[in-house]
């Protein structure tokens, strides 16, 4: 049995006609960082506050360490969650705030004042002890917030969206200490963002939400190399999608005809053969200037952004994106005839869904 | 381990809707209890007595008689006498609202307009009457509007009159220092109303091209009116049911059903009578609050 | 542009409607040290009488007291059941929300002479006029209301997330009001009190249905003096009350300043 299981929950709020989370169902491990991705409405803040116990789930039930806690309060759960807003008690200083859970545990005023102490240095906010909230800037009251989660030693971690409140380099920044404090302590998280590349740069395994159920779950690599499907492919990282026919798919490489560009090949972990539809990044092809009777369609637009060129290439009625890195060579300038290709390893077969 | 434990959840799990919704309920009576105890002592029980005692018979003697008969409310209806008065507070509404906001809405209008260091002291000042007392304010127009007054004085100083204006003891009086007195009131209201409102706007009719009138008139106006609305409604109630400032300035002169229900209660102790006046002084509430929302709707469905 | 929108005339009018609008109040304070009683305006000469013959004026010391006496208890019990109210309208969904806000504020749509009369009848058969109990029973369904709507606002502003906080680090739901919800809701629920305590204070019209010989409210005692007799003393009463309505307003004005600097 996993750490923290999630079976089957599902949330409908009264008044809608469609649950915000349906049949989630998730093994976490012990140690574990899970990041919960999706766009907003999808139902990652719902199922983390499911796991908090702020929301009741309408079905399901959610175990943790062997014992059902479906309809523990949230007082009694002992889970450590950080808010979107921080939430900081305005009406308390630093160490009163990171205070507050252990006086609510009954800790004597000696062992209370010890653990602030450690958790205020584990978050680098030893000398803030006394300061109000307002005094204080945003990452340092978000290190306040993480400290005070984190002094109750609870279970499980639970951080919601953290970093949307930061600015652009303190968001990286904490983004890397959260990860830091995790591996230092081994606690199990659970981490909600809309953010691709927090969730790609932090986590062991990541859950993909859409319309309140799971689309993949998978380790960084797996979600980003091998997307599930359609989805999953555009919201992480860009990816050119070619609709085909798959003729052959033998060893896990498929042969996939596509208009235009003729047959392609590309990783396959579905194999089935007929309508299907094939995956590329931008930045695994590659583009080469070539005769117009051989070209495969012909560069609409480019634009350079120091390291990298764009193109936007027009094949057949579709446009393609290719990254390329400059490399010191003249740029291939708009209406130029271009051949496109790729490596099998470069191109997923995605997965067809059920309906569309 | 439990036998419970490896029993695989299923959908089928009863929902715990029902213990909380219980529960919620619980709450939310324990919370309310109290206020609706207090109220139920302070403000419905009387208002069903009142209903009640409306339907007793009282006569000029003090003697009430225990019927259920709309005898009070005929007489209030069937006599010339309580139309006109009734007409006389409709009056007084509708001239002391007129004034009020004839006079409040400069202010507003500065108000909202300037960019002065002590913006915050004039609003303050705008509105700080509402903190005295209307007994202290109305003294004040006594003393103002008396014979020997700073308005007679200047009157005659200047030779536009030679004897001293009546001016208290009567229903001028009763106007002009009730216009004072609902001046807070109406000023707050158009502040608030306000809200939406920018001199930006005002600039832009101008660089359209528009007069100063025509700004005025197309711009700062309709959008004012919400707050002219609620101000109306909020004086021309406060005025109908007004009693200490017709009755101090207007020195017992000045009939309205206020002072009426004043005097039945407890100079002739017709308490039936008063009782039926004061229904009839809550149906006219009502219907200027159906005029007003009627007029908002209007104002805002445009 | 400025100019054109603000001119003098402007500036003329405005100063002269605010003379109107502080005309009483100017007058009050003037003649309260007047050296003569004619009442006369502008005052013949400088004297503080007025202010002497106040502190000899038995009615209007025990009117005072009994005014200040119901003001407390009417605040006090006016925040005991209306924040409470306000706690389940601003928390709790639940059908006839809207209908029990909109009747615990009805008590402002009846003028307050209907109400003065309503409640004589009920408090005189109990034979409760004239005492603290049924002036404070009368003041509160006219307090009510803006204690309720006060500690509502500070709910409804209130960051929702401190309490969902304070319940994940192990807080019972009433542990969190009592450590979180209601320290951030204080100076909404301080000013309620004020504001009760103030309308209470000068409450007059319903007070003279309900007051009695064994105690009367000041505004009354004012409203029967000013019947009958006209003289300074109720102007140098006035400047008292002005002046502690003024600190008041200072009260909360510190209250809402300190709001600020905790937020």
């Amino acid at each position: 049995m996993a750490y923290l299981e999630l079976s089957d929950i599902s949330k409908q709020y009264p008044g809608t006609d469609r649950p915000s989370v349906s049949d989630f169902t998730m093994q976490i491990e012990k140690g574990e960082f899970i990041s919960l991705l999706g766009p907003s409405g999808c139902g990652k803040t719902t199922t983390l506050r499911m796991i908090a116990g702020l929301i009741e789930p309408t079905a399901g039930r959610i175990d943790l360490d062997g014992k059902e806690l479906t309809h523990t309060p949230v007082h009694q759960r002992g889970m450590g969650l950080v808010f979107q807003n921080y939430a900081l008690f305005p009406h308390l200083d630093v160490a009163e705030n990171v205070a507050f859970g252990l006086t609510m545990r009954g800790l004597s005023k000696s062992e209370v004042r010890t653990k602030v102490a450690g958790a205020l240095d584990l978050v680098q906010l030893g000398h803030l002890g006394e300061r109000r909230i307002k005094q204080l800037s945003g990452g340092q009251q978000q290190r306040v917030a993480l400290a005070r989660a984190l002094v109750i030693e609870p279970k499980v971690l639970l951080l919601d969206e953290p970093l949307s409140n930061l600015d652009a380099k303190l968001r990286d920044t904490m983004r890397d200490e959260i990860r830091s404090i995790q591996q230092k302590i081994g606690i199990t998280t659970v981490f909600v963002t809309h953010d691709q590349d927090e969730a790609l740069a932090t986590s062991d395994r990541i859950v993909v939400m859409s319309e309140g159920h799971i689309e993949q779950v998978g380790t960084p690599e797996q979600v980003y190399e091998h997307p599930a499907n359609r989805f999953v492919a555009n919201f992480i990282g860009r990816a050119n999608i070619f609709d085909g026919k798959i003729l052959d798919t033998a060893q896990g490489v498929a042969t996939v005809q596509i208009d235009g560009l003729g047959a392609m090949t590309a990783v396959d972990d579905h194999r089935q053969l007929g309508q299907g539809s094939l995956m590329v990044r931008p930045h695994r092809m590659r583009i080469t200037q070539c005769p117009s009777v051989d070209a495969h369609g012909r560069v609409g637009s480019m634009v350079y952004v120091g390291d990298s060129v764009e193109y936007s290439v027009q094949v057949a009625d579709r446009r393609v994106t290719v990254q390329s890195v400059s490399s010191g060579e003249p740029h291939l300038p708009p209406g130029t005839p271009v051949q496109l290709s790729w490596g099998t390893r470069d191109a997923v077969v995605l997965k067809e869904e059920a309906t569309v | 381990m439990t036998t419970a434990l490896h029993e695989r959840p299923t959908k089928t799990i009863p929902p715990p809707a029902e213990p909380p919704r219980r529960k919620l309920r619980g709450t939310v009576l324990a919370l309310t209890v109290p206020g609706l105890l207090g109220m139920l002592v302070s403000f419905v029980l009387p208002l069903v007595y009142l209903l009640r005692m409306s339907l007793k018979t009282g006569d000029s003697s003090g003697m009430i008689e225990d019927t259920v008969s709309f005898h009070s409310y005929a007489q209030f209806l069937t006599d010339g006498y309580y139309w006109k008065m009734a007409w006389d507070t409709l009056l007084l509404g509708l001239v002391v609202t007129f004034f009020a906001i004839l006079v409040s809405y400069p202010i507003a209008l500065f108000l909202v307009r300037t960019e002065s260091r002590f913006k915050g002291v004039l609003i303050a000042l705008a509105i700080a009457p509402l903190l005295t007392s209307s007994v202290v304010r109305t003294y004040g127009w006594i003393v103002l509007l008396g014979n020997q007054g700073v308005v007679n004085k200047t009157l005659q100083a200047t030779g536009l009159t030679d004897h001293p204006l009546a001016l208290v003891n009567n229903k001028v009086g009763v106007y002009i220092s009730l216009v004072e007195i609902m001046m807070p009131y109406m000023i707050l209201a158009l502040l608030a109303g306000f809200g939406r409102f920018s001199t930006d706007l005002e600039h832009a009719a101008a660089s359209l091209g528009a007069n100063r009138w025509k700004v005025f008139w197309r711009v700062v106006w309709p959008l004012s009116m919400p707050g002219v609305l609620t101000g109306a409604l909020l004086v021309f109630v406060l005025t109908i049911s007004s009693f200490i400032t017709p009755r101090l300035v207007g020195g017992g002169r000045v009939f309205l059903l206020a002072t009426e229900i004043y005097d039945q209660a407890t100079a002739t102790l017709n308490w039936p009578f008063a009782a039926a006046i004061s229904f009839i002084l809550l149906a006219l509430f009502g219907f200027v609050i159906v005029i007003y929302q009627r007029a908002l709707r209007r104002i805002e469905s445009q | 542009m400025q100019s054109r929108l603000k001119g003098w005339p402007n500036r003329v009018l405005v100063t002269v409607l605010y003379l109107f609008l502080l005309a009483p109040i100017l007058v009050v304070v003037g003649i309260s040290f007047d050296s003569e009683s004619s009442m006369a305006f502008p005052p013949q000469g400088f004297s503080l009488q007025w202010y002497e013959k106040l502190t000899q004026n038995q009615d209007f010391i025990t009117g005072f007291k009994v005014s200040l006496i119901t003001a407390g208890g009417v605040a006090l019990l006016a925040l005991l059941i209306g924040v409470p109210v306000a706690l389940a309208i601003a928390r709790f969904e639940f059908r006839g929300r809207e209908a029990l806000s909109a009747f615990f504020l009805s008590p402002l749509l009846v003028p307050a002479i209907v109400l003065g009369l309503a409640l004589l009848l009920v408090l005189a058969p109990l034979r409760i006029t004239g005492t603290y109990a049924g002036l404070i029973v009368a003041h509160l369904s006219i307090t009510i209301p803006y204690v309720i709507r006060t500690a509502s606002m500070s709910l409804l502003t209130l960051n929702r997330s401190c309490e969902e906080a304070a319940r994940t680090l192990g807080a019972s739901a009433w542990v969190t009001f009592r450590k979180v919800t209601l320290p951030l809701i204080a100076p909404g629920v301080l000013a309620g009190g004020v504001i009760a305590f103030l309308i209470s204070f000068d409450e007059a019209v319903i007070s003279l249905f309900v007051v009695g010989p064994r105690a009367t409210t000041l505004p009354v005692e004012i409203f029967h003096y000013v019947e009958t007799r006209t003289d300074p003393q109720i102007a140098a009463l006035s400047v008292v009350l002005i002046a502690i309505s003024i600190l008041f307003v200072v009260i909360i004005e510190r209250v809402m300043g300190l709001k600020r600097v905790l937020r």
